[in-house]
């Protein structure tokens, strides 16, 4: 009653939504980086919402069930195939004993979710499974390895009685992951300890994403923005936070970041900008815009309630 | 000038001043407290620093709207509280001894003072927990006294041994777990402050802390390991 890892691709994460009320602390909050598919993959399967699913990264992932199940793939479409079918992604499929589920590359985005009903069966650490490898701490091994060859990853099985057609996300909430992404911004209060001109480059410039960006930060190259303070007294680090260290590269903190630091901050941007972001591979060219917090706000507060989210 | 400002659509942050202090770390104690006893249903995570408390609450509470207008009028009250265990010094036992206090003899001349001196300046100063972060329980804690004060060192080293008591500038640590770092080692604790591990020693921001010396056998003892 679990898949056996046959191959563990680039870089496969057991997550859960994530680890909330250890940030004082230290404990980063983890947790899928793209929400949004992470979110729909559960729903799909109507499993609860912080149900531990699977973060595959890139690709190149190969599982074998041994046990019969009902799985659902969200994010990047990365070709997935039962045995030699394909399977399309944003939708649930099933598994017999001895299928073998197997990932390519991502054509678009970088990260594909892979929930199966009831959810794996994992130990959480601190009230949670997500896996952060720099902390030592969450997934299989609740120290934080990423998943491995001959992992064994339990879940209860599953049979439907009666054959059904397979669930699927609406198109409409398929997001293309080439389309162009422009960030909205949160301004925060140190904005003005940039000069105005910086700041106005830095909504006129396009940046593109680094080789070096992870599930801590997503840095970005462009045009510096130079002229802000060299640091300020250190500080809690909100999702999306803008950082801009002293070379003025931006660096975008995502579900890693530490909890604390003492770079200078623009602001920050829209949690479901930051989300979408996540998808976007090194190279991507995105672009940022001033962002009004109460349309945000109701935009995040929407998908919430729409998920049956609480937090 | 105690302030509230918008960090995201879903967390703020309250500043109390623009220096570090130890009245202004009393006043984030202070809040802190009454954030967690009053709205721990709205709160998600906080993150108390030196002069900052990062506040992510749930978007999707009935109060998350009137909240923030309301917690504004409470402020000014109770920013001037003073806890009552803030008073409380918690005494954390270390060895000094040379096998575990790499940099004791460095500190000692830099410092121009002998072993014994470094040591009485260092464990009769009470330190106070500024800020909590870098890595899970890594709690910058302040101030030593300026006669001890020595930069980190310059190349810093691949692995400093977890539950190394160290000193950085004019702040002092305790490394939570093996980890490379930078700041001169001067002893070792028998107890892990890694909060996942079982009977850890936990510290939070606001706390007040001295070390007491011990013997290599009541580091044995208590715990602790000299690998």
């Amino acid at each position: 009653m679990s898949f056996t890892v046959i191959d563990p691709g680039m870089l496969t994460l057991l997550q859960d939504y994530g680890r909330f009320g250890h940030q004082s602390s230290g404990y980063t909050q983890g947790g899928p980086m793209d929400e949004h598919a992470f979110l729909w993959a559960n729903r799909l399967l109507h499993n609860p919402i912080n149900t531990p699913q699977l973060e595959i990264t890139i690709g190149q992932l190969v599982l074998e069930a041994t046990s019969p199940t009902i799985i659902a793939l969200t994010g990047a479409d990365m070709q997935a195939k039962i045995n030699d079918t394909p399977i399309p992604c944003w939708q649930t499929a099933e598994l017999k004993t001895g299928d073998r589920l197997s990932f390519g590359f991502a054509r678009d985005g970088l990260r594909t979710y892979l929930a199966v009903k009831g959810g794996f069966q994992i130990t959480p650490v601190l009230d949670s499974v997500a896996t952060v490898c720099r902390e030592k701490i969450g997934g299989l091994t609740q120290a934080g390895s990423r998943i491995k060859a001959g992992d064994s990853l339990p879940y209860t099985s599953y049979q439907r009685n009666k054959q059904k057609p397979q669930r699927q996300v609406p198109a409409k909430y398929q997001p293309d992951y080439s389309a162009p992404l422009e960030l909205r911004v949160i301004e925060g209060y140190q904005r003005d300890l940039f000069p105005e001109s910086a700041v106005e480059q830095f909504y006129n410039s396009a940046y593109t994403i680094s080789q070096n960006s992870d599930r801590m930060g997503f840095r970005l190259e462009g045009p510096a923005l130079q002229g802000g303070p060299d640091g300020v007294v250190s500080e809690g680090i909100a999702y999306g936070a803008i950082q801009i260290p002293s070379d003025g590269q931006p660096i975008i903190l995502m579900k890693d970041r530490q909890t604390i630091g003492g770079y200078p901050k623009l602001g920050c941007i829209a949690a479901m900008d930051a989300f979408r972001l996540s998808q976007c591979r090194p190279g991507t060219a995105v672009t940022f815009i001033k962002g009004d917090i109460d349309t945000i706000r109701q935009e995040r507060l929407a998908m919430l309630q729409f998920f049956g989210i609480n937090h | 000038m105690i302030s509230i400002q918008p960090v995201s659509e879903s967390s703020l942050l309250i500043s109390v001043a623009d220096t570090i202090s130890p009245e202004a770390s009393d006043q984030i104690s202070a809040i802190t407290h009454f954030l967690q006893e009053q709205y721990a249903e709205l709160i998600i995570d906080l993150i108390p620093s030196y002069t900052t408390i990062l506040v992510s609450y749930r978007l999707t509470h009935p109060e998350a709207e009137s909240f923030i207008s309301q917690f504004q009028t409470q402020l000014p009250t109770i920013a001037t509280r003073t806890r009552n265990n803030s008073q409380t010094i918690r005494e954390i036992p270390a060895y000094f001894g040379q096998e575990v206090g790499w940099d004791l003899e460095d500190l000692c001349q830099h410092a121009q003072l002998s072993r014994d001196e470094v040591l009485n300046l260092f464990c009769s100063t009470v330190y106070r927990v500024y800020a909590i972060g870098f890595s899970p329980g890594f709690a910058y804690m302040g101030s030593i006294p300026e006669a001890l004060k020595m930069p980190r060192l310059e190349t810093p080293r691949a692995r400093v041994p977890k539950s190394s008591v160290a000193i950085a500038d004019r702040q002092t640590a305790i490394y939570p777990d093996n980890s490379p770092g930078g700041w001169r080692i001067l002893g070792r604790t028998p107890f892990s402050l890694l909060p996942s591990d079982d009977n850890a020693l936990t510290l939070t921001v606001g706390e007040q802390v001295r070390f007491t010396p011990i013997t290599q056998q009541e580091f044995i003892q208590l715990g602790g390991s000299l690998t």
